[in-house]
C-alpha cells in the first residue's frame, strides 16, 4: 500500500473516493444488463419463460439483484478506495469513506434511471427503487474496503483486545 | 472475512432466488405445462414456455394503462393485452373521435390501421389486407375483432415474409381491453389455436 504525505493524502482522498463511486455505478450498469439478459435466456431454454410475468419471480429477481449485482458492484468500488486509502485510518474515518462512495454511486444509478425515464417518481418503490440498491452498495463496499485493510484490521484487533506481551 | 461474508450473503441470495422462483411455479402451475397467471387486472391460463413481460403506464393525462406482453416460444410472434382505467379510456377515445363502447369494432380497425402503418414506416411495398372481422367472447364482454394479412411486410435472406395479425377490443366496466396477436403469417397460423385458448381463459 502506498502511503503518502498528510497533506497529498488528503487532497487524493475525494478524488479516490470519487472514482469509487464511479466504479460501482458501471458495475451496476453491467451487472444488471448481465443479469436480466441471462435470467430471460436461461428460463427460456429451461421452458419456463412464463414465469416471468408472475409477482413472485419480480420479488425473487430483486434479491437475486442484491446479491449478484448491487453486493458486488459495491465490493468492488470498496476495494479500489481500500487499496488507495492510508492503512492506519481509524475505523470511523474509514467506513465514512467507503459508506460515502457507495452512497454516491447508488446516486448516480438513480439520477440515470430517472434521465433515462427508467424510473417514474410518482410510482417510486422505496424497498426494490432506494433501500435495496442503497443497502447492497453501501455493505458490498464496507465489506470492500475491509477486504483490503482486514491485515491492518486485525493488527488492530490484536492490539485493543489481545492480551499484553507484558503478561506472559 | 469480509470475502467469506460476501461470497456467503451472494450464494444465500441466489438460493433464495431459486426457492422463491420455485414456489411461484409450483402454487400458479396447472394442467402441467400451463401458468395460471395473475396480474392486477387480469387473470388467464398461458403455456410455461411462453416468455412474458408486464408494465404500467401512468399518462399524463391521468390515465393509467396496464399492458402484458407474451412471446410463445420459438414463435415469430408477439401477444399483448392492455387495460386502459377509465381516465385513460376517455383520453384514448377522444384522441380518435370514438363516442363509446359501440365504436369497438373502430378501435380493432384503427389498432390493425396503426399497426400496419408502423409497418409501413420501415418498408414501403407492404400491402394491407383485412380478411376477417366479428364478435367473440371476452370473460362475458362481447369483444370486436378485426383479422389482418400484410404482405411483404418484412424482408430476411432476400426473402419476403408476411405478417398477421387479430386486433381485439372490448369495453369492460368503462375500461378498453385491447388484445393483439401479430406475427410472421406461418408462425401466427400455427399459434392461432394457442392463442384462442390464452384468451378464452381470460378473466377481467
Amino acid at each position: 500500500m502506498k502511503l503518502l504525505s498528510t497533506d497529498s493524502a488528503n487532497i487524493m482522498i475525494p478524488i479516490h473516493m470519487s472514482i469509487g463511486a464511479a466504479i460501482i455505478f458501471v458495475m451496476i450498469y453491467i451487472l444488471s444488463n448481465v443479469l436480466h439478459t441471462s435470467l430471460s435466456e436461461i428460463v427460456t431454454f429451461l421452458g419456463y419463460g412464463g414465469v416471468m410475468i408472475l409477482d413472485e419471480t419480480t420479488s425473487a429477481i430483486q434479491v437475486l439483484l442484491l446479491g449478484v449485482v448491487y453486493l458486488p458492484s459495491g465490493f468492488l468500488g470498496g476495494l479500489y478506495i481500500g487499496y488507495r486509502l492510508n492503512q492506519r485510518e481509524t475505523r470511523v474515518k474509514l467506513l465514512t469513506h467507503l459508506a460515502l462512495p457507495s452512497l454516491a454511486g447508488f446516486s448516480i444509478l438513480f439520477l440515470a434511471r430517472f434521465i433515462l425515464g427508467f424510473l417514474n417518481l410518482s410510482v417510486v418503490d422505496y424497498a426494490t427503487d432506494i433501500l435495496l440498491p442503497l443497502s447492497g452498495c453501501v455493505i458490498g463496499g464496507c465489506l470492500g474496503g475491509y477486504a483490503m485493510n482486514w491485515p491492518s484490521e486485525e493488527e488492530r484487533f490484536l492490539e485493543e483486545d489481545g492480551p499484553a506481551v507484558s503478561d506472559f | 472475512m469480509p470475502l467469506v461474508i460476501l461470497s456467503l450473503l451472494i450464494l444465500g441470495s441466489c438460493l433464495a432466488s431459486f426457492v422463491m422462483i420455485n414456489d411461484a411455479v409450483a402454487g400458479h402451475r396447472v394442467n402441467g405445462n400451463y401458468l395460471r397467471v395473475e396480474t392486477g387486472y387480469l387473470s388467464m391460463k398461458i403455456p410455461m414456455s411462453w416468455l412474458g413481460t408486464k408494465w404500467e403506464d401512468r399518462g399524463a393525462t391521468g390515465g393509467n394503462s396496464y399492458t402484458t406482453v407474451l412471446y410463445p416460444f420459438g414463435k415469430q410472434a408477439v401477444i399483448a393485452f392492455s387495460l386502459y382505467d377509465e381516465d385513460a379510456t376517455r383520453a384514448y377515445m377522444e384522441e380518435r373521435v370514438l363516442s363509446d363502447s359501440n365504436d369497438m369494432s373502430a378501435v380493432a380497425i384503427l389498432e390493425a390501421k396503426a399497426f400496419y402503418d408502423w409497418i409501413v414506416q420501415n418498408n414501403e411495398n407492404a400491402n394491407l389486407l383485412f380478411t376477417g372481422n366479428g364478435t367473440l367472447s371476452v370473460s362475458d364482454c362481447a369483444a370486436k375483432y378485426a383479422i389482418i394479412t400484410v404482405t411483404n411486410a418484412f424482408e430476411e435472406d432476400e426473402i419476403s415474409y408476411n405478417v398477421a395479425g387479430i386486433f381485439v377490443s372490448c369495453m369492460n366496466e368503462r375500461r378498453i381491453f385491447l388484445v393483439t396477436f401479430q406475427g410472421e403469417e406461418d408462425d401466427w397460423n400455427r399459434t392461432y389455436s394457442d392463442f384462442l385458448a390464452v384468451l378464452g381463459s381470460i378473466e377481467l
